[in-house]
């Protein structure tokens, strides 16, 4: 399953650069095609769409969200995160990284934010965490 | 395919540059599940009889377990497995680190290399594909060097894991590893000298492909559970307590069983090197080249390496990816800035108690040392040991080591042997390849000393302690392993309360009655092989395992990551037929079980004279049988009989 571009597009290539795994491919002005054996399912492609023309794995036509600072962020519960890094590992852009804390041998590193304009919200930090420690927040950003 | 795995694996040909991918049916993963378990299928069959382990017919392999990725804990081990140099099996590493999620974001569970390359090229990587690069500029650099500058190289945008060989790896060193995530080694095996004789410095993930699984609601009621048990933490010893607490078991004439949450809870307060003292206390560590016990390292000796005082310049919990526990340490080199990994266990009595080396410092410098050369600290130790051993009966006389004062504990002396090693020079030429191979070339009598089970130096755990760790250095199929099976895993593994059929231990025993050789202790080991083969093939941690199998559900993550509907029993038959397997390669491969062996000493024959293990000695031949007729294979030569072989599905 992957996402699709429909007849709407026009091959702005916006979709094209926010993209994480190049798996957008299409010239300018002309329909683009995302190559499902790559697509990740992140859903950056449908948020940043101006012309409504991305199709989510289930057919529906993704909302743009206008502004990108307004796409949902991860935030983090420190009292449930157990420093497990899942939540790093899961981040398609690497945005995702832990404090660089230091105090003794106790001290647990959290996971943070730490490139937010890398963010593409796609949640995979959420859906991966083990014990529900990170959830999406538009306001985070 | 909502199935916890990709259903592929990538085949990387140096020789010609070509690379290809390989899908998996369904049904190997059912027989095999992935990391070890699919990996080893896959080389018994495609590496030829009598390959040579560094030449290009050997095939390295980097996998993946089929858990990782999947919403479960412990499991984010990664495996490094082909042809060992440094004893001619089947060989293993394991690692944690950061790379195990990283090879499935590439949308493979393993990626194989074969052929040789006759330049230094690296793998790149990611969710589109994958090629070969130079890296001619890498070549030279150590691994911690090497980790950073790909990282720089590739990382603006997207999360860039790395494993590479050292300086060690490059010279073919028998004892060198595969590094990852600044310093974590997949040690053993020598697969390290196999990556560097393929020219290959290093293998980059960028990949970002997410693992699909069956259930994820269940995985993620399992975790919560399992995280409970992790999450218990009460007060617990000061360091020193440990060891007063070691001696105390030295000193009683019964054992209780033991339950993994306490060594759950040391873990989790000080790291692996929580039984510093308390091991060799009670006998379970190693001293002086396995000649000495805790009289020639008491505790005013091992003071430095008191829990406490050792992990004092520790700033922070090192996490492995998906461990909820964190057993490893983050800490400052002496410039004060550089994040270092703080030494393990193993480490620190192999470069400690060992070699009576009291200066805990010099474990710290060494430690790094040989992360950054990407070399083996248990067989670096273990051979170091030797090599004092053969300065004392006068079997290496100064002129032999370029002036070096090879006498115990002398650090100055310790820490300039192990340079020389990492870097082939002098002295470090004849013992970079390990203590058997010095041996053989030392000659007059020097083998007796050389400690080693088929090649390979053991683990920091004495046999003559718990009579599991003896059997299992020779009866799996990569010789001198520690990581699999003992009585006290066992007791830690708690199988039984899954699995009615298996023994119970009782929960007080006479020490003695561990020197006995029968069926219920076969039963034992056969138990520990087949379950950590699942644990291996599923990616998991042997720490978390140790929680004990009612509280880390790696049989019902497995059902509910994959969809099967399989029993702990027929999980434990797929670990029987991983064995195997790894039996069947050694014996394709011209090794016959039976010649594997382990020193006398370590079996205390002679027994010691003093110290916790005085007087025993371990009935090593007659608790071999046991196991291999536990096991389906002929009781005397090892090799799994026609009936077991039906009876596993495998009739090759």
């Amino acid at each position: 399953m992957a996402y699709t571009i429909t007849h709407e597009c026009v091959g702005c290539s916006v979709c094209m650069r926010v993209c994480p795994v190049d798996a957008i491919i299409g010239k300018p002005k002309e329909r683009h095609r995302i190559a499902s054996e790559i697509c990740i399912d992140c859903g950056a492609c449908g948020r940043i769409c101006p012309y409504a023309s991305v199709k989510n794995p289930e057919g529906q036509v993704c909302e743009r969200i206008r502004i990108r600072s307004r796409w949902p962020k991860p935030v983090f519960d420190y009292q449930r995160c157990m420093g497990c890094t899942i939540c790093v590992e899961a981040c398609p852009t690497g945005c995702i990284d832990l404090k660089a804390e230091r105090g003794t041998r106790e001290t647990l590193r959290y996971p943070v934010l730490k490139k937010v304009r890398d963010c593409i919200g796609c949640a995979f930090c959420m859906l991966e965490c083990p014990v529900d420690a990170v959830d999406m927040d538009e306001l985070a950003g | 395919m909502n199935r916890s795995y990709m259903g592929k694996v990538l085949w990387v040909d140096l020789t010609t540059g070509r690379i290809t991918t390989e899908t998996i049916p369904d049904g190997l993963y059912n027989r095999f599940l992935s990391g070890t378990g699919l990996a080893a299928w896959l080389l018994y069959r495609r590496i030829p009889a009598g390959a040579d382990p560094l030449g290009p017919d050997n095939i390295l392999g980097f996998v993946s377990g089929i858990l990782t990725s999947s919403g479960s804990l412990f499991t984010g081990r990664w495996m490094v497995v082909g042809k060992s140099p440094l004893t001619g099996t089947w060989g293993d590493a394991n690692c944690g680190g950061n790379l195990a999620p990283a090879i499935k974001a590439c949308g493979v569970d393993g990626i194989f290399f074969t052929g040789q390359s006759n330049r230094p090229v690296y793998l790149y990587a990611d969710t589109k594909g994958a090629e070969l690069r130079d890296a001619t500029h890498l070549w030279g650099q150590d691994a911690v060097e090497t980790e950073r500058l790909l990282v720089d190289e590739h990382g603006s945008k997207q999360r860039v894991r790395v494993a590479c060989i050292g300086m060690a790896g490059e010279r073919r060193s028998l004892i060198s590893g595969i590094v990852n995530h600044g310093g974590r080694l997949a040690a053993r095996s020598g697969l390290g000298a196999v990556m560097g004789a393929k020219r290959l410095k290093a293998v980059v993930l960028c990949g970002a492909h997410r693992v699909q699984v069956h259930d994820r609601k269940a995985m993620k009621a399992l975790s919560l559970a399992c995280n409970n048990h992790v999450a218990f933490q009460p007060p617990f010893l000061n360091g020193t307590m440990t060891a007063y607490l070691g001696a105390l078991m030295r000193m009683l004439p019964t054992q209780m069983e033991l339950d993994g949450m306490l060594y759950k809870i040391m873990l989790s307060k000080w790291g692996t090197v929580n039984q510093n003292q308390m091991a060799i206390e009670m006998g379970d560590a190693p001293v002086m080249n396995w000649k000495g016990s805790n009289r020639d390292f008491g505790l005013d000796k091992s003071r430095l390496i008191d829990p406490d005082e050792f992990t004092k310049p520790v700033v922070a919990k090192y996490f492995c990816y998906s461990c909820p526990l964190g057993c490893g340490g983050i800490s400052l080199a002496p410039d004060g800035k550089t994040e270092v990994h703080r030494p393990e266990y193993e480490s620190t009595i192999a470069l400690g108690g060992l070699c009576l080396n009291e200066d805990a410092d010099s474990i710290y410098y060494l430690n790094e040392l040989l992360n950054r050369a990407g070399m083996d600290t248990i067989s670096v130790g273990g051979t170091v040991a030797f090599a004092i051993e053969c300065f004392e009966k006068g079997l290496l006389s100064p002129t032999d080591t370029d002036g070096l004062k090879l006498t115990w504990g002398n650090t100055e002396a310790i820490v300039h042997l192990v340079e020389k090693m990492v870097k082939r020079e002098g002295i470090g030429d004849l013992l970079a390849d390990g203590a058997k191979r010095a041996a053989q070339k030392i000659g007059r009598g020097a083998e007796t000393m050389a400690i080693h089970a088929g090649g390979q130096e053991l683990g920091m755990h004495d046999g003559r302690y718990d009579p599991g760790f003896a059997l299992h250095n020779v009866v799996e199929p990569t010789p001198g392993r520690h990581t699999i099976g003992a009585y006290m895993y066992y007791e830690m593994f708690q199988l039984w309360r899954v699995i009615p059929d298996l023994p119970d231990p009782s929960l007080f025993y006479l020490k003695s009655s561990k020197y006995r050789a029968n069926r219920e202790k076969a039963a034992m080991g056969a138990a520990c092989s087949q379950y950590m083969n699942v644990v291996n093939g599923a990616g998991g941690c042997l720490f978390g395992a140790f929680m004990g199998a009612h509280r880390i559900p790696v049989f019902g993550w497995l059902n509910a990551a994959t969809g099967w509907d399989h029993s702990p029993e027929a999980y434990l038959v797929i670990g029987h037929r991983i064995q195997t397997v790894k039996q069947l390669f050694n014996i394709k491969q011209g090794v016959r079980p039976k010649d594997i062996r382990v020193s006398k000493r370590v079996i205390g024959d002679p027994p010691q004279q003093e110290g916790a293990n005085k007087g025993v000695t371990v009935p090593l031949e007659k608790l071999r049988r046991y196991y291999w007729s536990a096991m389906g294979f002929d009781p005397e030569t090892g090799v799994p009989t026609p009936e077991c072989l039906a009876r596993l599905d495998l009739e090759i």
